[in-house]
């Protein structure tokens, strides 16, 4: 069951002990101590109208004997969720040789990459299953083992409260069960980390719209057709979400469509009219497409809100008047 | 202090590397998807200028390369690896680094592996 450790040579170790808690990103104050959520056979804080149980069919298996977790759960839940991938293509993108393990971190950019929105869940039993009862299997970080650095990665992909059972994809296990409370206590002294990799155009259930938005965002750089399905899919199920539009905005932008950008960001300014980022933006998309005049007068309405990014605007506003300097200067002049 | 120099040195390092996490977004002026979705306002533009170059002369070091090499990530990997992070995660990661307990009883030798192997730690993430 011990299928990744992360061996370090010695002369690491002091550094490494002082660092798992970074590089595992723990909470603070969830470590092993924390009380144990399934308590008498009941679930603390379980939320309103969860079923009793629920499996998500069809996750597929990679078999691992050795320290591939990281990348063999990944798979599983990327191939599910209809990403073209296996384990050991994501080998490059997720292990990391000399800790002989993949870092939480690495599977979260992996998703990404892979056009997948990585969102990590609150950590309690009853939000991982209730994204199971939803039908998403979900990526947790347990800890197997005396050893000091016993982590390991499995796939969450089935819950039964009476029964007291969870299964898991997990090393060479295609369905491993334990109780919930052994589950548990091997996933609080990870800090209760875990993760599902949603489709863009898909929504966890209970998700609100910043929390789904922040987990977009990143994927601009590395996955910008990914981002934009997602965004695209936000304004669809929240119309009024500015931020999504901004983002739209920063993609166009980034792929030097101008234009785009400017009505994108226009629509945000009108979506949210006392802040002055929209208008910053929309001057900065102007300005690149050539109209110093309209970004002028886009960016005085950014410095009359002067909020939430005053200094931004004021570096916007002096490019535009060196822009307006050097189109008005006959020296220059075609 | 030389070890609190280094330690500052590699906090704005880490800083740095938030930076380059970001979207493509190039121009400080634009402002990002993710820095509207933080929780606080992030940092403003001149500091994200000023960390962006501190990180890529800490880059170019021969013994930071040496120490990724080591660990089996070649500077391609370690590159694209960054590139997927959010800024919110590497902002965690400096955070934690940054209070790793002082020098004290550390000679300078662990402390500059610790340091280093940070590094890594951010850039593998």
């Amino acid at each position: 069951m011990t299928a990744c450790r992360l061996r370090v040579a010695s002369q690491l170790t002091l550094a490494l002990s002082l660092l798992l808690g970074g590089c595992a990103a723990l909470p603070p104050g969830v470590f092993s101590t924390a009380p144990l959520q399934f308590q008498q056979g009941r679930l603390v804080d379980e939320p309103a109208g969860l079923p009793a149980s629920a499996t998500v069919a069809g996750v597929p298996f990679f078999s691992d004997d050795s320290h591939y977790c990281g990348p063999a759960s990944l798979a599983s839940v990327l191939v599910f969720s209809g990403v073209r991938t296996t384990p050991k293509q994501l080998i490059p993108q997720v292990f990391t040789p000399g800790l002989e393990g993949s870092l939480q971190f690495d599977l979260l950019g992996a998703s990404r990459r892979a056009g997948r929105i990585p969102v990590v869940l609150p950590p309690t039993i009853g939000a991982v299953f209730e994204q199971v009862a939803a039908g998403s299997p979900v990526v947790v970080l347990q800890k197997v083992g005396l050893g000091a650095r016993d982590w390991h990665y499995a796939v969450l992909v089935a819950y039964d409260l009476p029964g007291d059972r969870v299964t898991l994809r997990s090393s060479t296990a295609r369905d491993l069960q334990l109780s919930i409370e052994q589950f548990d206590r091997s996933w609080a002294a990870g800090g209760r980390w875990a993760f599902i990799a949603v489709k863009p155009g898909q929504f966890p259930p209970g998700i609100d719209e910043l929390t789904y938005l922040r987990a977009v965002a990143p994927l601009e750089g590395v996955a910008p057709e990914a981002a934009r399905t997602a965004y695209e899919a936000a304004l669809k199920r929240w119309p009024k979400a500015w931020i999504a539009m901004m983002g739209l905005g920063n993609l166009a932008y980034a792929r030097k469509d101008y234009p785009q950008a400017a009505i994108h960001f226009a629509e945000a300014a009108r979506a949210n009219p006392s802040d002055g980022d929209p208008m910053n933006n929309l001057a900065q998309a102007l300005l690149a497409a050539g109209d110093w005049k309209a970004a002028q007068g886009a960016i005085e309405v950014a410095l009359r809100l002067g909020q939430p990014h005053p200094e931004a605007y004021r570096s916007t506003a002096a490019e535009i008047a060196k822009a307006r300097a050097a189109a008005l200067d006959p020296t220059q002049a075609p | 202090m030389f070890t609190s120099r280094i330690s500052r040195q590699f906090l704005v390092a880490a800083l740095g590397v938030s930076l380059m996490a970001a979207a493509p977004a190039a121009r400080a002026e634009l402002i990002g998807t993710q820095q509207l979705t933080q929780p606080q306002p992030g940092q403003d533009a001149a500091t994200l200028a000023a960390d962006r170059s501190t990180l890529d002369h800490f880059m170019a070091r021969a013994d930071v390369q040496a120490k990724l090499e080591q660990m089996g990530l070649s500077q391609e990997v370690t590159q694209q690896r960054l590139a997927a992070l959010s800024n919110a995660e590497v902002a965690q990661l400096a955070g934690r680094i940054n209070s790793m307990p002082a020098a004290g009883a550390l000679g300078f030798q662990e402390m500059v592996i610790i340091l280093l192997v940070a590094i890594l730690v951010v850039l593998a993430l």
